[in-house]
């Protein structure tokens, strides 16, 4: 099995360095928001997209390995599809909990309340990480049997259905979370430094993100092999 | 809270889940890395002793 600890470290470092910079440029180039255009709380608390933005686009990624992985495993019993469903489910969990970790904290100050449970978008989101909590803390606690396998991957399948749910969310049912800002409209759009530095962030979210997966897979393969061993050894001592 | 704390706190927030997660990950490497080593070789040592 090839090492890619020095380059998901390279990636990583990269990735963070690149994140940490549009932190730095979305508080010191990006131009304010009109206090008066925000209905509540603080117009600076807007800046919290470069990250979380970021954070929700990386996490569809890792829902979409996910589906990937499942569909791979339940119609071919593909190893490298329960590769793929391992670090899908990994990195949905991660980016998925960035999501809802920065996402209240910019709620309790432009909404006045961190949570609100009548928005699809947010419990829809919510919902899915769950799902992704379910699937690593099921795969870590069962034995890793081809059952357990393929009773994982149609929960994996179920899991991608809410991606277009949380995706539309905000287009056919808007509560309280922003609608699609990204792509220009009449009422949607952002200012030139917005989208750059926002493209900036993603990108090195990119790296990171394939820092981590490649990490996250070679622990993944590194548990399976112990496993295997674990099983010889309890053979050989029977 | 200002907006500018809120913000500082989150970002501080997530560099921590961030960097908790990939420290968290490369302790795991390395741990498995030696249980794999000490149990490879046992596994060769206990064939040799077959032998």
């Amino acid at each position: 099995m090839p090492d890619y600890k020095p380059i998901s470290l390279v990636l990583i470092l990269l990735g963070l360095f690149g994140s940490s910079i549009s932190i730095l440029l979305g508080f010191i180039w990006v131009p304010g928001i009109d206090p008066e255009s925000v209905q509540q709380g603080s117009a600076e608390s807007y800046r919290i997209l470069f990250w979380h933005v970021s954070f929700a686009w990386c996490s569809f990624l890792a829902f979409l390995m996910l589906f990937v992985g499942s569909v791979l495993w339940y119609l071919k019993n593909d190893e490298f599809g329960w590769r793929l469903f391992s670090t899908g489910s990994d990195m949905g969990l991660l980016f998925g909990f960035g999501v809802i970790t920065s996402g209240p904290i910019w709620g309790s100050v432009a909404w006045g309340k961190p949570w609100d449970w009548g928005d699809l978008r947010l419990n829809s989101f919510a919902l899915l990480t769950a799902v992704a909590i379910f699937l690593v803390l099921s795969r870590k606690s069962q034995p890793d049997t081809t059952q357990t396998r393929d009773t994982l991957s149609i929960i994996g399948l179920f899991g991608f259905f809410l991606v277009p749910i949380t995706a539309v969310a905000t287009t056919l049912y808007n509560r309280r979370h922003p609608p699609i800002i990204i792509i220009e409209g009449e009422d949607t759009g952002l200012p030139d430094e917005w989208l750059m530095v926002l493209i900036f962030s993603f990108v090195s979210f990119g790296l990171m993100f394939i820092g981590i997966s490649l990490l996250n897979d070679m622990v993944n393969q590194l548990e399976s092999k112990t496993e295997k061993y674990q099983r010889i050894i309890d053979r050989g001592e029977d | 809270m200002s907006g500018l704390t809120e913000l500082a706190f989150a970002y501080v927030i997530l560099i921590g889940i961030i960097g908790g997660y990939v420290w968290n990950l490369f302790s795991k490497l390395d741990d498995i890395e030696s249980r794999i080593d000490a149990v490879e070789n046992y596994l060769s040592k206990k064939k040799s002793e077959d032998e």
